[in-house]
């Protein structure tokens, strides 16, 4: 084992990991394929590191938009953010895909008190089907929609938010009033939210340095700093930058994302292993594995290296997850005795100090018992991962209840979940992702292959209007036929 | 008899003044008072109670205590607790120190209320120490402004006691109160505690569905005082509490739903009523905010009201928990600027918003009007039932008056050249 670390050090350091990692934390253009610094760790930075980009200081812009941001909450928060007929706002819906979605979703849901201020909610997916169900169910004269969006013109948020403004106008409120008591605007580009109507003194900014994927640490997190308080959200980016430090200024051997990331690369190109599991061992992360598939797939799901070659190694392994209790009851059959190995993640808080607010003795129990069964699992599978049948003292004789063992797990605690380690721990995957990359030689802040996509539905929506389906392949033309109405 | 009365606010100055001024022998132990109180604080809010204190005093029935007396005081036959709501946590400490001093039969009265089942607790915590004292339950139903009144000419007197003994004491204690016809009502100590709590629930509920009406009835072009007239008809409601307006509020009221709600969770019930009507009641206290909000298309930001009463409710200084904070607060928040008129209350307000620049205190209904885009009315002060009308329209910049009690006819109003924007009016 001692051997393998060292030779995955050794690794590490003929892939110059010590210098891109000064260059990612210097403001170096390190996305090279759109020519752009990453800089999501300046967002929580806790104090000016000179840091430039085009001449300009970044820390004080950086600064300027949260304290704009904690006015908005404030108001918001003390009751006094009113909708179109006085009412105060109780309800915020998070419009936005991708990051704009997933990490105020993550976080909100894992920390947001049982009765909280105000109630957050979601909408991403542009189909509309679960925007009708979630307006329904919300009071127009006390519902601000936090319109989130880097570029501002993301056709599934455009589409909601044009919705949410229909909605309100049939509500009574007029065009202008709408927009100016029912929208913040969010995004890294100024004349884009004017354009559409968002009021100045409503638009937040956020910059191009700043990748999707990345956000939760901008005005992207309005939403958790809305549900959670400011306060809390000034904790969740103290946590993070407690992370950076650790990884900027750590020696490998102790360094959490260095030797995350080295594990994965061991697994992945010399143990073969093609997936890699997120397990979580408290429902308040859920929706971590979700979040982790987005930022670890999207930066490393690339074959071209920094030079442009396609690569000959594997990259980025499958990424999927589950809470780890409720997927004992699901995948964990082919976790165990499937054809095709997959390193696991477990993740588990060794306190729960929430347990201790509830006021009844037997339910506090309960609920300790509740924990102390969870990390019991939590050990056991990945005990059992280790050594399949050699776990038991007598092993067993049928071929079916075989276990073969020889998997590779990593369990992380958490010394509890709150705001700050949440922080950390979401701050580590997002270097573990960067480590993983440099190792690949490839650029983890692009995602080109999302974009092709996007380009077709464009063609295809003109041809589903005007019913031109021509140029399209057999199996496209057919789906269009039967859209139509027409016989195949 | 000796009775020693425990608080600071109105209920217990009432009480130690009306008992003293009946030839009883009266102690009053303020405990728990805010710094620096003086019993002139508490009767400054409540007229005729100064007089009243000052005269019992001075005919030495009436004297005051501290907190170092209390052993001394224990000897006393009448203990009766006057705490405020807030105050239930001290008013638990007193009778555990009550409790091991003791030594004679003593009646301990709870007065003011913190919860149902706390004079059953009280009991167990005597009996535990060894004491012979009996607790009763003697809800008061007094209201800050009429206290004095209430108090001797009660409309019904309710003891909560299943103690022959503590009956008889009480029935002679308030034999005064009790001569024209008998009005006591014995029942068992947590069922007065719940009689008491059970009016509040209802009057809150009544306020806030005539509330919602009245809402509705703006909305459709109905005059709610129409509509009121006609249910106050029906015997089975009656006249009473069915006046629209800017919602309820007061710290002793608020504090006895809360109360409510905390002793249906304890018992792992959840409260669907009386939520909804604090739900109500919290839009309600905000509307004259929504017609400003909305009359001014959300531009309040360059403008000066005048608002007239912020006590939360006539003849108190108090502004605990009134509607007006809310009005005052959301219009702060706003960037609006406020001249304001309290009979009272002035003096609560340059505490609660010390030095606040968007404020400016009004010696005179009308000097608030001076300059100000509209007048808004937030307590029925009888001052302000039949102002100078001219006066005002002479001083405001537009003829315009936001009215969260419904003082004045819209008619009337309309012919002297008012635009007038009442609750529920509909007009």
């Amino acid at each position: 084992m001692p051997q393998t670390w060292q030779a995955l050090y050794a690794l590490a350091e003929q892939q110059h990991l010590s210098v891109a990692v000064e260059r990612l934390f210097t403001g170096d253009a390190i996305n090279h394929t759109e020519n752009r610094a990453a800089l999501h760790m300046l967002l929580r930075a806790q104090a000016c590191e000179g840091v430039q980009i085009d001449g300009q200081a970044i820390y004080p812009q950086v600064q300027v938009q949260i304290e704009r941001m904690a006015v908005l909450v404030h108001r918001i928060r003390a009751g006094q953010w009113r909708g179109f007929t006085g009412l105060a706002i109780t309800d915020v819906v998070n419009m936005g895909v991708g990051g704009s979605d997933l990490g105020p979703q993550l976080v909100v849901n894992a920390l947001q008190p049982s009765n909280p201020k105000i109630r957050a909610h979601y909408l991403s997916s542009m189909d509309g089907a679960r925007t009708a169900s979630l307006l329904d169910k919300l009071n127009p004269h006390t519902t601000l929609f936090v319109f989130a969006s880097k570029t501002f013109t993301t056709i599934d948020t455009l589409a909601n938010a044009q919705t949410a403004l229909e909605w309100l106008m049939a509500f009574g409120a007029s065009r202008a009033l709408a927009l100016k008591q029912h929208f913040i605007g969010v995004s890294a580009s100024v004349p884009k939210m004017t354009a559409w109507g968002i009021v100045p003194e409503h638009q937040l900014y956020f910059w191009d340095w700043v990748g999707g994927r990345y956000s939760l640490w901008s005005t992207i997190g309005l939403t958790i700093a809305i549900a959670l308080g400011m306060d809390d959200f000034k904790r969740l980016l103290k946590g993070a930058n407690a992370m950076d430090v650790h990884f900027r200024t750590a020696p490998w051997q102790e360094n959490l994302p260095v030797r995350l990331a080295l594990s994965t690369i061991w697994n992945r190109n010399f143990l073969g292993i093609h997936g890699k599991a997120i397990l979580p061992y408290d429902a308040r992360l859920e929706l971590l594995p979700s979040y982790l598939t987005q930022l670890i797939m999207e930066s490393n799901g690339k074959s071209i290296d920094d030079a442009g070659r396609a690569v000959s190694y594997s990259t980025c392994p499958i990424v999927w997850g589950e809470v780890g209790p409720n997927a004992q009851h699901a995948f964990y059959q082919l976790l165990h005795q499937g054809t095709e190995a997959v390193a696991c993640d477990f993740i588990a808080p060794i306190h729960r100090p929430d347990i201790e607010d509830e006021k009844d003795g037997a339910t506090r129990a309960a609920l300790n018992y509740q924990h102390q069964l969870a990390l019991a699992n939590l050990l056991a599978q990945s005990s059992v991962l280790m050594l399949g049948d050699a776990a038991l003292d007598v092993p067993p004789t049928d071929a079916h209840k075989h276990y073969a063992g020889n998997q590779p797990s990593t369990t992380l605690l958490l010394e509890q979940l709150d705001t700050h380690s949440l922080g950390a721990l979401i701050a580590l995957y997002e270097h573990q992702t960067f480590v993983e990359a440099v190792i690949w030689h490839i650029n983890p802040f692009d995602q080109w292959g999302v974009e092709l996509g996007k380009q077709i539905a464009l063609k295809t929506l003109t041809a589903l209007q005007t019913g031109q389906s021509d140029g399209f392949d057999g199996a496209t033309q057919a789906l269009m036929l039967t859209l139509s109405g027409k016989p195949v | 008899m000796n009775i020693v009365i425990y608080g600071h606010d109105y209920p217990a100055l009432v009480t130690g003044a009306s008992l003293a001024s009946n030839g009883n022998a009266v102690t009053i132990l303020p405990l728990d008072a805010p710094a620096n109180w003086t019993w002139q604080d508490t009767a400054r809010k409540q007229s005729g109670l100064a007089e009243l204190l000052d005269g019992q005093q001075q005919a030495g029935r009436l004297h005051w205590a501290d907190a170092h007396q209390l052993s001394l005081l224990a000897k006393s036959h009448i203990h009766i607790l006057s705490f405020t709501p807030a105050q239930g946590i001290a008013a638990d400490e007193l009778v555990g120190k009550l409790a091991t001093l003791f030594t004679t039969p003593t009646l301990l009265v709870t007065q003011t209320l913190h919860g149902v089942g706390r004079a059953q607790h009280y009991q167990q915590r005597l009996q535990d120490a060894g004491s012979l004292a009996v607790v009763a339950v003697w809800p008061e139903f007094m209201s800050e402004g009429a206290a004095i009144s209430q108090f001797s000419r009660p409309d019904r007197i309710i003891i909560g006691t299943d103690n022959d003994w503590a009956i008889s004491t009480m029935r002679d204690l308030l034999r005064p109160y009790n001569r024209v016809r008998d009005m006591l009502l014995v029942m068992s100590p947590s069922a007065a505690e719940m009689t008491k709590y059970a009016i509040n629930m209802l009057l809150a509920l009544r306020v806030s569905a005539m509330n919602e009406f009245a809402n509705l009835a703006a909305c459709m072009g109905v005059d709610i005082e129409q509509v009121r007239q006609g249910i106050g008809t029906d015997p089975r409601i009656g006249f009473n509490y069915l006046y629209p307006g800017a919602g309820f509020g007061g710290p002793n009221f608020m504090a006895d739903l809360a109360a409510i709600l905390s002793t249906f969770e304890q018992q792992g019930q959840q409260p669907q009523l009386l939520p909804a009507a604090l739900r109500v009641n919290e839009h309600q206290q905000e509307i004259l905010f929504s017609k400003l909000w909305q009359h001014y298309q959300t531009q309040l930001s360059d403008k000066t009201f005048a608002l007239w009463g912020i006590s939360y409710k006539p003849d108190t200084a108090t502004i605990a928990q009134a509607s007006s904070l809310r009005l005052i607060d959301a219009l702060l928040a706003q960037g609006a600027r406020l001249q304001i008129h309290d009979p009272k209350a002035l003096s609560e307000l340059a505490l609660y918003y010390p030095n606040h620049p968007q404020i400016v205190s009004c010696n005179t209904p009308y000097d608030a009007c001076v300059g100000a885009t509209a007048l808004l009315i937030m307590t029925e002060w009888k001052d302000y039932w039949n102002p100078d009308f001219d006066a005002i329209k002479a001083r405001l910049l537009e003829a315009r008056i936001f009215d969260g009690r419904n003082l004045y006819d819209p008619a009337l109003m309309q012919d002297i050249g008012f635009y007038y924007h009442a609750v529920g009016r509909g007009i």
